[in-house]
Parts: C-alpha cells; structure tokens; sequence
C-alpha cells in the first residue's frame, strides 16, 4: 500500500518511467510475436516432414527439376517405403508478387495422397469441411486455409486459376505451415496447366512426370531409408530426409527467433533505464524517511525490500501496459494485412506472460543498485536531510 | 564534585541494576582533530525524564545519536538495561532499536506517505507484529496521546503539533524501555511545546516511561525531571 502511495504521489514521473518500460515491451511483443509466429510455422512444417523423405531432381543441364514415373517406381520399391506421394506444383498466379503464404496449386493423385495423409499422422493435410473428389472427377479443388481466407472462397465456390476454373469441394485445417497456401487440384488437370505453359514440354512429351515426391516412411527410419533410397536411384537426385529437414527447420528458427527477440530485448532494456533514474531519484527524495526507518529499527533488508518492490511494481505496470497495447497493436496489424490470408503475428499466451514477468525482474534489476543505495545509508547523515 | 556528577558516580557505583541507560566515559572523534565528545559519563534511571541542554554544536545531538545506537562512540561504553550496547555487531542494531528505543525528531518525524495509524504501526511492522494486532497497538498509542479522531489522516493533512503527537505514539507504541528525544519542541509555538511537554509528563507518571530529551529550550527543561548542560563536548560540573 505504502509503495502504491508513494508511486501515486509522484505519478507523472512514475507515469513516465511506466510508459518507457511499456514501449520496449510493445516492442518485445511484437517482435515476440512475429518471432511465435514463424516458430509455429516451422512446426507446422516439421510436423509435416516427419513422416517425409522429399525427392526431387536436379534436373540436370536443362534445368527440367521434374521425377519420371520410373523414378517414382524406383523410390516406392525401396525398402521401408509405406507410400509415395506425387505432385505437380504451380504457382497460382505468377503476378502476385510477394505472398506471406506463397499459393500454389497443387495436383495430387487420389487416393494416393489420401493413404500418405493417413500415414503422416500429425503431419497430414486434414478436411476442416467440405470433401474430397473421386478419382476420376476434373476441375475441382480442396483449398489451404490461407488460399480460401485470401481469396475468400468456400465450398460450393469456384477457384479461378491459371485460366481455368475449380469447383471448391472442400477446405483443408489450418496447418501453419506451406500447404496453408495450396490448392490441391487432380494432378491431370495439373499436368495439363503445366503442358499447355511449356512447348519445350509438349516437344518432349513429358506424359506421367511430377514435380516434387514425398516417401512416406517411419521417422525413425528416416536417415537410414535415405541412404537406401541413394544407392538404389540413378544419379541427379537429391534427397531431404526428415531429420535433415527438422535440423535444417531448427537452426532457422533458432537464428530468426535470437535476431527478432534480441531487438525486443534491447528495447526493453533502454526503458529499464528510466527505472533506474526514477529509483536513484526517489531514494534522493527520502533519504530523511529511510533516516527515520532505520532509526526506528528497519533492517537493511526491510529498506532493500521496500525500495525493489516499488521499482517492480513499476516493472509489472509497464509489462501489462506493454502486453495491452502489444496485443493491440498485433491484433490492428492483423487487421490490416487480413488480405494475406495468414496473420503475420501471433499473440501467445506464454509470450504475454513472458513479456510481464520479463519486466518485473527487469524491474527488479533496475531498481536493485538504488535499492542497496538506499539500505545502505548511515541513518545518522540520511536524518540530517530534511 | 558537581551535582551531575555526584549523580552520575552514584548510579555508577549504585550498579548496573540501577541505572536503565549508562553512558561512560564516551568519545567521539572525527577526522581533522575535532572532538565532538569528549569523556561524557552519565546515568539515567528507569522513568526519569534527562534533559540535555547545550549550544548548537555542544555535542548534544552526537550524544543522542550514540545512546540511541546510530552511532558508535570513538571510545567509551554505553549500556543498556545492563547490555553493553557498543560492543554489539552492527547488525544487531537495528533489532535493539526496534525493542528497547523509541525515538522522536524535531520534525519531518513521518512517512509522508503513511496515515498517522500507519506510521505508529511503523516498528510493529518491522518487528513482523501481526496486521491486526499492530493496527490495534497502533490506534492504542494515537488514543493515549489524544488522536484518535485522526488516525487516517496523512501527515500533510495534521498540525505540527499533532505530528509531534504521532511521533511520541509511534516512539512508545513497541513499549520501548527508553525514548530519546532530539529537540521535540524545536518547530512548536509555545502552546503547542507546552502540550507536547504535558503530554511527556503523564506518560512517565502513568506509564514510568524513560525519555532523554536533547534541547536547547529552557521550557523544556522545566519539564524535566533532572537537566545536564553541555558545553563544548562535556558535560559541564554545575555552578
């Protein structure tokens, strides 16, 4: 109650001290944000490779990255393999320019592509409504949640890409991750966007070719049906296993997350500084009332005590004032890039947390070498102050 | 041999029993050759009322401030209801203050940011008294110096003379064996000194309260019950 009192006394000061800890909090929660944002994709994308040995091509001098239907046949014979799945991919519209969640369509061979979602467990692409064609049905689509939010389709609608139209049968759960961007299309109709678009194709007659294959295999087998999958496929290949794709995940997410945090966190430090100045002021104010206290028998430690839990009061109001308008500003920022399909920041429940307790103990820091000033002062020159 | 020193060598030999606060032969030095005390021997009975009176820079204060350990003298003992307070760790000083001292200022005596019920609550707080039973001591302490209509009010919004009161509240509400007292009345009209005065008085009769009162006030002195003068770091042998 005292330290309230005293904090209200002086509040334009403590107002300010508050405020400069908010705004390198805001800026911790942002960046934290964007920081749980990209986290949570790379989750997502792990989460999708773990059952997943990529296959592609390098495609050699002509540059062609395409897998012939004898590869395929090569990868599924390996030993291990539970499925293979095959896609055509192609950008959706190729004038968009940057996308936070590039769109792609995707042409997928059912039901195929069904068993390997089965397979991938946690990984797989799941129906949040809608369903999914049969075999031999053309021009439909299933849509990613950031395809179908973007371009505000739902079923029943008709998906216009690349000249040609979808029917939208179904719409896919959020994955957080790249297939949030997907529209999954029969992989004929694909093949003919992909032929129509190349006569250097069309001369080869490139019946039967994909894009990109996924093996499906058992993630603790994963390295070791790589190597399998090496030896038993003629050259020109290159093979991501799940771990190299979850280490490769992991060391981007750890860079990315060091950079955007640390850009927070020096915010935050700038504005503990305030704390610092605000505390060496007000022990300069009351020295002649820690004179008295300790006269009347206040330890060392009950001054310490009194002056590093006003500094982190004064932490905490600036941690909640912070998180408050971080969330804020999170949420207006979301707001106005809707139109991307995903949001670009995520407020979580451990980052709010984060944020408080963070400026609490930055409080605490702060306040820590004013504090022992403070209880360190010989009663007989602190009482002679009025 | 002087009264004071008559009385002070009668306690002395009387023993420590007697005597509640025992100063002897303290000195107090500070660097470049000044003596701020210079041998000062004395002896305070259990609810008697001391006056020490003297000239600004006589050594008075430097004298409270060592009888009430917030000091420590150069050479010399103190006791303390029959502990040597001068030999005790510095830690252990805080703890003794807080049991055995009270004290009051001449002013700026309050927390400012504390009511009236909260600042004579002060000590219990530190000596980890229960909210409750520290609230109660407290108003206790305000209704014995006739303050009990101003238990909630923030030193800001009392007279001096009314935080004068609180400070007296606060320096007996932990039943302190002795109170020290530095200049009490120095910021008082005299009407108002002469209630503070007053109010000392019925508190060594009705409770046998201890004060050592520093003070250049003759007013004051005709409150107490026995006066020591001051002169230049001694205490000086009556005429």
């Amino acid at each position: 109650m005292e330290m309230l009192r005293n904090l209200y006394r002086r509040r334009l000061r403590t107002g300010l001290t508050v405020l400069g800890i908010a705004v390198g909090i805001l800026a911790f929660t942002v960046m934290g944000g964007m920081a749980e944002k990209i986290d949570l994709i790379i989750e997502g994308g792990k989460a999708y490779f773990t059952h997943r040995i990529a296959v592609r091509s390098t495609g050699g001098m002509l540059r062609l990255n395409l897998l012939n239907p004898d590869d395929i046949e090569a990868v599924k014979a390996v030993a291990g393999v539970q499925e293979v799945e095959t896609q055509i991919m192609l950008p959706m519209d190729e004038t968009a320019g940057f996308e936070v969640t590039p769109r792609f369509l995707v042409g997928v061979e059912l039901p195929g592509f069904l068993r390997a979602q089965e397979l991938a467990e946690q990984g797989g692409l799941r129906l949040r409504e809608g369903s999914w064609w049969q075999p031999e049905d053309r021009n439909v689509a299933v849509l990613g949640s950031a395809v179908a939010r973007k371009m505000n389709l739902g079923v029943g609608d008709t998906l216009e890409a690349r000249g040609k139209e979808f029917q939208v049968l179904g719409v896919l759960e959020e994955t957080y991750s790249v297939p949030d961007g997907w529209a999954l299309i029969p992989q004929a109709d694909a093949r003919e966007i992909m032929l129509a678009d190349s006569s250097l194709l069309q001369a080869l007659g490139l019946d039967g070719f994909v894009t990109n294959a996924y093996a499906l295999v058992d993630p603790a087998e994963g390295d070791l049906i790589t190597e399998r999958m090496a030896s038993a496929l003629r050259q020109g290949f290159l093979l991501y296993s799940p771990q190299q794709l979850a280490e490769a995940a992991g060391q981007a997410s750890a860079i990315l997350n060091t950079a955007i945090l640390g850009s927070g966190i020096i915010a935050v430090i700038v504005g503990a500084l305030s704390v610092v100045n605000t505390m060496f002021m007000a022990v300069g104010e009351r020295t002649r009332e820690i004179g008295i206290k300790k006269a009347i028998g206040a330890s060392r430690w009950d001054i310490l005590r009194e002056f590093l839990l006003e500094s982190v009061i004064i932490g905490t109001l600036g941690g909640l004032l912070g998180v408050g308008l971080g969330g804020l500003t999170i949420s207006g920022i979301n707001w106005l890039t809707q139109g991307q399909g995903t949001p670009i920041f995520l407020l979580t429940g451990r980052l709010a947390v984060a944020g408080i307790l963070f400026a609490a103990l930055l409080g605490a820091a702060a306040g820590a070498l004013p504090a022992l000033r403070a209880a360190s002062l010989d009663p007989v020159e602190a009482l002679r102050e009025y | 041999m002087t009264k004071e020193m008559a009385t002070s060598s009668r306690v002395l030999e009387q023993g420590l029993d007697e005597a509640l606060l025992m100063a002897v032969n303290v000195t107090k030095h500070y660097p470049m050759g000044v003596r701020a005390l210079d041998g000062v021997s004395l002896a305070v009975r259990r609810g008697e009322i001391l006056g020490i009176m003297g000239r600004s820079g006589s050594g008075k204060s430097t004298l409270l401030h060592i009888l009430g350990c917030l000091d420590r003298p150069t050479a010399g003992e103190v006791w303390i209801e029959g502990t040597e307070v001068t030999g005790l760790p510095e830690a252990a000083l805080p703890a003794l203050r807080l049991r055995k001292l009270g004290f009051v200022f001449q002013s700026h005596n309050l927390v400012p940011s504390l009511t009236a019920l909260e600042n004579v609550a002060l000590p219990l707080r530190y000596l980890r008294v229960p909210v409750r039973r520290a609230m109660e001591k407290a108003r206790a302490a305000l209704e014995a110096v006739g303050l009990s209509d101003r238990v909630h009010h923030l030193p800001v919004q009392l007279s001096g003379g009314q935080q004068q009161r609180v400070a007296v509240a606060r320096a007996l509400v932990n039943d302190p064996a002795l109170v020290l007292a530095d200049e009490p009345t120095g910021a008082l009209d005299s009407q108002t000194a002469r209630e503070l005065l007053a109010l000392m008085r019925r508190l060594s009769a009705e409770r046998g309260q201890t004060f050592v009162v520093v003070t250049h006030d003759p007013l004051v002195g005709q409150a107490c019950d026995r006066i020591v003068t001051m002169v230049d770091g001694r205490i000086r042998p009556a005429v």
